[in-house]
């Protein structure tokens, strides 16, 4: 078998040759020799024909393709002829690959591909960096006049502002409330995306007029428009004003994440009242990042110098700029890595695996060696085509992983809680995953091929074919006792990760919240300032429908609070009590949820002291407020607050709430933060319009009637939108989602190496009897007992998993400070986790061994020695 | 595959000048490997004989080096013979061998009759 492109020139080689020897025979018999004669002198002046045409041929260059092509098809007769062996080795390499090929796959599309904008590396997100009161901030906004100011500054070709706030969308179906974006006309061109359908946002769209343009977004359109190109046009109604849809943006564009729809956003110059607007850029061609940077600080330190800055402003103290693809992952840039990093533990486990049947397979080929070598063969020579076998064997295994990573990535991440990734929408196998996994399966076949390659090639040249072979000598068994070794190793660094991970989440899980969240059913309520102008309309609204949720079958304790536990927003504001500036100290932030009566109850949430509000605390009669433990505490310390005053308001303005009780602390925003003091007020007694503006209702209820509740609210305003009813354990369970999915892609990933190391040390501890029969045959002939035996495997077993898993304790130390901010209420050198892991790994590896053990001990003393 | 390091060591050792003899001799005219070692031999009165197992690689390489072109020719007594003839680029090669060849040999002969040079000037 010659390849195609050869075969010409092979035969052009042929012919040449053979003219050579027919002139050369010809002039000697016209010398008068006798023909016979001539030709044999010839051939041997000539000397050996296929020699010359060997070396002529490696004058051709392409002889190492032709060599590759030999060992190749010699590598497939090879797996095809021990196809147990082969199929194990391929199906490590594929779980080990594969396992790889996705996570890189995840790690690609999340972290290094570019943003689907133009030019995305010239994006960046200006921050501010500052303070709040006691709390301080990054990645913070600007004021609507900092942006005007920017704007003026000649290092951006486009700024953009936008704010993101969920609007309530009515009129042409079901009212919803989605995630809308007010974006500056600059916004889609500094991202340099323009709509699929209609216009972008632009100058001459108004932000204050009385019907506003929109744009929206491909899922929306499709979802609500059914995909409808006449959308073009239609009028919808945000947060109760009208908008004429102008523009459909294409599916690929999701900035910010999530959001439905883009208004025009509303500049006014001079307010600097809030700081309401992110501000994305497009940094000129030949300005720097750092340039950019100095310019903005100067220009912000002027602008605060300029502004005398009074009272409860927020400190805008520095700019910081984030390149916009970071600001989109830089979150989950670690967990990412440190996943990668597990993945290629898998995949060296399956590495030792392989090189361990490998090795084991070495000693059968001894002989093959030994022939090839006595017949010329170069050590180098024979180490290269092994070399390509273990290549082979990786490549197999790669493609089958590459299938494996395909089919299963998108079952992988359909399972991911959401919101904990971004960019999912974006992920897929592209160019970049196949040259990476291509250029991973040659670097694993050399990795686990080196050492079998090494060890095959050693074989000595032999004398007589009789002679017996082994390769099984002692430096090999040392060599198969260290990749155990390694192997245990590496699976307990992974499981001692995961382990802690676990632990972490363990621990999340068993953090006391403060309150019940079983069996209550949640739903947010959003009014419209221009439907529901004033707080006694807002007010008014909610107790109609309290009293009318409270009619629903099935619903028990309905109440109501403005920012609920769990709920994804937490705001903190400050308050001053009777008889002293603030509350100090420090000056406290607080939590100052509106709840109606029967919010305590409701929750579960025990009042400690005094009383919960009641019927009576109504907008007429004296103003009060429960406040948290910790609050009590810290601002009437060793006095009792019930009775004290306060006021969340100027204090010249008179408003003084009577504390009335005192509530014990809860959780509201994150399991693994302590409690955040609390200021409850009376619904019903609420003076500010920010604190009505939306609701959470409660009912301690089945899910099963959030249509009857949804009914309620329809009944009393039907252009309400109602959001989705999520149970509040399940806003519970979803705040601990990110912890939960490190820990389980750790323990997967652990528990995928432990099942490789485990099939490997059961290969190597069977293979070890099968080499030792004659050792045991021998001993038991001399009367070892059977124990005895048991002893000599499942010994050298636990001596290996022993060095291996002190090699496992020193690496896991090594390693798992990365883990640091992922760890909660558990140390990273956790010597419980430590311990337990590498006691079950031993156990374990024990376990795995005893077949092997077993067989030993069934070893029978004749056979064994008749197998010399 | 299985190769013995003595031909390969030949090879080495007769490269340079085989290269240059092979040149040489083609100078004269398209000839076939048959053809350019009886030339070698008769030019060199005999005394040198070019081993085929090494002709054949060299003309090969010579070839692949663009140095020399081969193409079949059908011989007198119609036998299909595959004659190589000098390029343009093989000229110049002969130049520059033939004068490094020239330095070598004084050079050598200068090593060997050191007295000679001593008593030169």
């Amino acid at each position: 078998m010659t390849p195609f492109w050869r075969r010409r020139r092979d035969e052009d080689l042929e012919e040449e040759i053979r003219t050579h020897l027919a002139m050369a025979a010809r002039d000697r018999v016209d010398r008068g020799e006798p023909p016979d004669a001539a030709r044999a002198a010839t051939h041997r002046e000539f000397g050996n024909v296929a020699l010359t045409k060997e070396i002529t041929r490696e004058m051709w260059g392409w002889r190492w393709l032709e060599r590759l092509v030999q060992d190749l098809r010699y590598g497939v007769r090879m797996a095809r002829r021990s196809p147990g062996l082969t199929a194990v080795a391929v199906l490590s390499l594929a779980l080990g690959i594969g396992v790889n090929s996705a996570m890189f796959t995840v790690v690609e599309s999340i972290l290094l591909r570019p943003l689907p904008y133009a030019a995305p590396d010239r994006l960046i997100m200006v921050y501010s960096v500052g303070s709040f009161g006691p709390i301080t901030f990054r990645d913070g906004n600007f004021t609507e006049a900092d942006y005007v100011e920017m704007l003026k500054l000649d290092v951006f070709s486009q700024l953009a502002a936008y704010a993101a706030y969920p609007a309530a969308v009515t009129g042409g179906g079901e009212p919803v409330r989605v995630p809308r974006t007010q974006v500056t006309p600059t916004f889609f061109t500094a991202l340099g995306v323009a709509p699929a359908l209609g216009r972008a946002i632009l100058p001459s769209d108004d932000a204050t007029a009385e019907t506003r343009a929109a744009v929206i977004s491909d899922a929306f359109w499709r979802r609500r428009y059914q995909a409808d190109p006449r959308v073009l046009g239609a009028t919808t109604v945000v947060e109760g004003i009208p908008h004429v849809i102008v523009g459909v943006m294409p599916a690929s564009f999701n900035f910010p994440p999530k959001t439905e729809l883009w208004t025009p956003v509303q500049i006014r110059p001079t307010y600097r009242a809030n700081t309401s607007v992110k501000l994305l850029g497009r940094l000129r061609d030949s300005v720097s990042p750092p340039q950019a940077l100095a310019v903005l600080q100067t220009t912000l330190t002027n602008l605060a110098r300029a502004r005398s800055t009074t009272g409860r402003v927020v400190e805008r103290e520095r700019v910081s700029l984030v390149d916009l693809r970071d600001s989109l992952v830089g979150k989950v840039r670690r967990l990412l890595l440190v996943l990668l990093g597990a993945v290629g533990c898998v995949l060296l486990i399956a590495c030792t695996n392989v090189a361990n049947l490998l090795l084991a397979r070495a000693a059968s080929r001894g002989r093959e060696m030994a022939i090839r070598t006595s017949l010329g063969a170069a050590r180098g020579r024979l180490v290269r085509q092994l070399l390509t076998e273990s290549v082979l064997l990786a490549c197999a295994g790669g493609a089958l992983g590459l299938v494996l990573a395909y089919v299963t990535l998108p079952a992988a991440l359909s399972w991911l809680p959401p919101d904990v990734l971004p960019r999912t929408d974006e992920i897929q196998v592209n160019g970049a995953v196949l040259v990476f996994t291509f250029v991973l399966c040659v670097a694993t076949g050399l990795v686990f091929g080196v050492s079998p390659a090494l060890v095959s090639s050693r074989a000595q040249t032999i004398r007589s074919s009789h002679q017996r072979v082994d390769a099984g000598s002692p430096r090999d068994s040392r060599l198969r006792g260290g990749l155990v070794i390694a192997e245990v190793a590496l699976v307990l660094v992974l499981l001692v990760c995961a382990g802690l991970l676990l632990k972490s989440v363990w621990k999340l899980q068993h953090v006391d919240p403060g309150f019940h969240p079983d069996g209550l059913v949640t739903m947010n309520i959003a009014l419209p300032d221009r439907i529901y102008r004033t707080v006694e309309e807002k007010r008014a609204f909610y107790e109609r429908l309290l009293d009318r949720m409270e009619t629903v079958r099935g619903a028990a304790d309905v109440s109501a609070v403005t920012f609920l536990p769990f709920g994804g927003l937490l705001v903190n504001g400050d308050f001053t009590i009777e008889g002293s500036e603030r509350c100090k100290p420090p000056s406290l932030m607080v939590d100052k949820p509106s709840v109606s009566e029967r919010y305590f109850k409701a929750l579960g949430i025990p009042i400690v002291r005094g009383r919960p509000f009641e019927p009576r605390d109504t907008a007429a009669a004296p103003l009060v407020a429960i406040v948290s433990e910790t609050v009590a505490r810290t601002c009437w310390p060793g006095e009792e607050a019930i009775g004290k005053r306060l006021t969340m308001d100027d204090p010249s303005k008179g408003r003084w709430l009577t504390v009335v009780g005192v509530a014990a602390d809860i959780r509201q925003a994150d399991l693994s933060r302590s409690p955040v003091p609390a200021i409850y007020v009376p619904m019903r007694q609420e003076s500010h319009s920010f604190f009505l503006n939306a609701m959470s209702f409660v009912s301690r209820s089945g899910p099963n009637i959030s249509s009857e509740l949804r009914e309620a609210v329809r009944e009393l305003d039907p252009s309400l939108p109602v959001g989705p009813m999520q149970m509040l354990d399940d806003r519970l369970a979803g705040s601990i989602a990110e912890p939960r999915l490190r820990a389980a892609m750790l323990l997967a990933f652990g528990a995928l190496a432990l099942a490789l190391a485990l099939v490997g040390i059961h290969g190597v501890m069977s293979y070890e009897v099968v080499r030792r029969t004659a050792e045991i045959g021998i001993r038991r002939a001399l009367g070892a007992p059977t124990a005895a035996v048991l002893r000599l495997v499942i010994g050298r077993t636990m001596r290996l998993v022993a060095l291996g898993a002190a090699g496992g304790v020193a690496g896991a130390l090594a390693v798992t400070r990365v883990l640091r901010t992922f760890l909660f209420g558990v140390e990273p050198f956790d010597p419980a986790t430590f311990a337990s892991v590498a006691g079950a790994l031993v156990a374990v590896a024990v376990v795995a061994s005893a077949i092997p053990a077993r067989r030993a001990a069934l070893v029978d003393p004749t056979v064994a020695l008749r197998s010399e | 595959m299985l190769r013995t390091p003595r031909y390969q060591h030949r090879i080495e050792l007769l490269q340079g000048t085989l290269d240059l003899l092979i040149l040489q001799t083609l100078q004269w005219g398209p000839q076939h490997g048959y053809g350019i070692s009886q030339a070698i031999r008769n030019t060199s009165d005999e005394r040198l004989q070019v081993d085929t197992g090494s002709l054949y690689p060299a003309l090969h390489r010579l070839e692949r080096q663009k140095w020399i072109a081969a193409s079949w020719r059908v011989s007198n007594n119609n036998q299909r013979t595959r004659v190589y003839r000098l390029t343009a680029a093989g000229r110049r090669q002969l130049a520059s061998e033939r004068s490094r060849w020239a330095q070598l040999s004084d050079a050598i002969a200068a090593v060997l009759n050191p007295a000679r040079k001593v008593s030169d000037p």
